[in-house]
């Protein structure tokens, strides 16, 4: 859904990996269908909730709202959404169990009255709705103002206990770590559709770690697809490569130097190791890494396959080697779109005269050099020679 | 165009290229790489007076399919570039046909990497459509 360069080198890893990475990322009309289904969704739970005075509301939280959706490569590459629905009580009214039982009769009721009818199932501590080609998890939770307005208590996985979370904080300070790049991205958008920068939302744009984070994911997810219970959890990988972040603009040196330094950002503190929430430190991510003490091991073992198979892409020239490495790395839905994407461009360039070519005969959309000399265009035949 | 000129031409913007006259002939051998991760190739492009230019990948060696076909070849080996009419005598070969070449290149490494020629338009990527421009190589 992002708004490809003006200039660029069709081909280069900077634009095959944004054109791959695109095709798993959510597109405008998921988008929109997205947020007409939590609005829906908090109609019922206003109409729900109609009792309790306060600020009750429903909003987007995790991938979706940092703008690092990666369509799950387990369920036929299907769009999955995390919503946040808090009731605006105090905890000491109702229990874990309670919050969560009451959400689970609004979202039955939303499944029936809504079209399409979606499924519901129910997870440890949410609710699901399936339609087909998308997932949304629905967390029950109650405000918790305290250290910040954002923050919300969500039940443990067995519902017995409130834990402190703050998914708003927490995007807050992920889009603090590429203020700079989202504000340029924006800028370079309006500028060439010449629009205000306000009228180009945050969503339409994709910074480099926004895109590196997607693509640290699907690796991930095909490198454990054997055994996805030890895959570290995308909150963690999000959290360390924004740590190591220090901006850029091209795709694959950025992938390439987080997956060089992220491993660093772990902490061993007292024989745990840590990764904490940076809005709320005394959450840690890695938790789950104490009971099961292999879980860091993989983390690291994932971490180095990453950085060989991310510089094995510069490793030897050719699309016909990047290609299906990709196709390896990423998956067959990325190998295609990296393809098409590359061949659309050039296409595209060469049929609106934006066809350039530079010493050594290499190929741009749109002047890079001043040298660069433009191409007539033309179509291709063949056959038998007269 | 005269073929001392087209050699000049070719030499601005491919000073490692070698251009030979020969009876009239120009014959032009130089290296290109289409795309920043594209292989290099090397390239001969041969014209003779009133015939239009043509062009072979001298290196490496092109490879087509299981059936021995690729896109948008002619019977010779040489590469086709251009439709009909689209290229005249009048024509810089530095231009048009050098860069035409390139992209042919490029399309050809997407080919081998997706089975897809893209150099037709997003109108012609139908089984029917990329049959039609596959032939016989080699």
């Amino acid at each position: 859904m992002t708004i490809a360069p003006t200039s660029t080198r069709p081909g280069s890893l900077n634009a095959l990996l944004a054109d791959g990475l695109r095709s798993l990322d959510i597109t405008a009309d998921e988008r929109a269908l997205v947020v007409s289904r939590y609005q829906a969704l908090g109609a019922t739970f206003d109409d729900h909730w109609a009792a309790t005075r306060g600020h009750n509301v429903i909003r987007p939280q995790g991938s979706f709202l940092l703008g690092t959706v990666v369509r799950n490569v387990h369920r036929n590459d299907d769009i999955d959404i995390d919503v946040v629905a808090t009731r605006d009580v105090d905890k000491t009214s109702l229990t874990q169990a309670e919050l969560k039982a009451d959400c689970g009769i609004a979202v039955e009721r939303f499944a029936t009255t809504i079209g399409n009818h979606p499924g519901v199932s129910e997870c440890h501590r949410c609710w699901t709705l399936h339609w087909q080609g998308m997932h949304l998890d629905l967390l029950p939770a109650l405000p918790n103002r305290e250290p910040y307005e954002s923050g919300v208590w969500i039940t443990d996985r067995d519902v017995r206990q409130w834990l402190q979370s703050d998914p708003a904080g927490y995007a807050g300070w992920f889009r603090q770590r590429m203020e700079q790049q989202l504000l340029a991205e924006r800028q370079r958008v309006a500028m060439s559709k010449r629009l205000d920068i306000e009228q180009v939302p945050d969503w339409q744009v994709k910074t480099t770690l926004q895109q590196a984070v997607q693509a640290l994911k699907r690796h991930r997810d095909i490198y454990f697809a054997d055994h996805l219970e030890d895959r570290p959890a995308s909150i963690i990988l999000t959290t360390l490569a924004a740590l190591a972040y220090t901006g850029g603009d091209d795709v694959y040196e950025v992938l390439r130097d987080l997956t060089a330094r992220m491993g660093g950002f772990v902490e061993r503190t007292g024989g745990l190791w840590v990764v904490s929430n940076p809005v709320l430190p005394q959450e840690n991510f890695a938790d789950g890494w104490a009971s099961n003490s292999s879980r860091a091991g993989w983390f690291f073992r994932w971490l180095e396959q990453a950085t060989i198979d991310f510089q094995g892409f510069g490793g030897k020239l050719g699309l016909d080697f990047t290609i299906p490495k990709f196709g390896a790395v990423f998956g067959e839905r990325f190998a295609k779109a990296a393809a098409a994407g590359a061949g659309h461009s050039l296409y595209g360039a060469s049929t609106s005269n934006k066809l350039f070519v530079s010493s050594g005969g290499t190929l741009a959309a749109g002047r890079l050099a001043s040298t660069d000399r433009s191409v007539r265009g033309h179509g291709f035949a063949g056959g038998t020679r007269n | 165009m005269t073929p001392a000129l087209q050699a000049f031409a070719l030499r601005q913007v491919m000073p490692n290229g070698r251009a030979r006259i020969h009876s009239g002939t120009l014959t032009w051998v130089g290296q290109v790489q289409p795309g920043p991760e594209c292989s290099t190739y090397e390239l001969q492009i041969d014209h003779r007076p009133r015939r239009l230019p043509t062009v072979r990948v001298l290196a490496p060696a092109l490879k087509p399919n299981d059936q021995g076909l690729l896109p948008h070849v002619y019977s010779d080996g040489t590469l086709c570039l251009h439709d009909e009419g689209e290229w005249h005598s009048k024509m810089l070969l530095s231009q048009t046909i050098l860069p035409w070449a390139s992209e042919w290149l490029f399309y050809y490494e997407l080919w081998l990497a997706s089975d897809t020629w893209f150099g037709d338009g997003p109108e012609r990527l139908d089984p029917v459509s990329q049959s039609e421009i596959l032939h016989p190589y080699g």
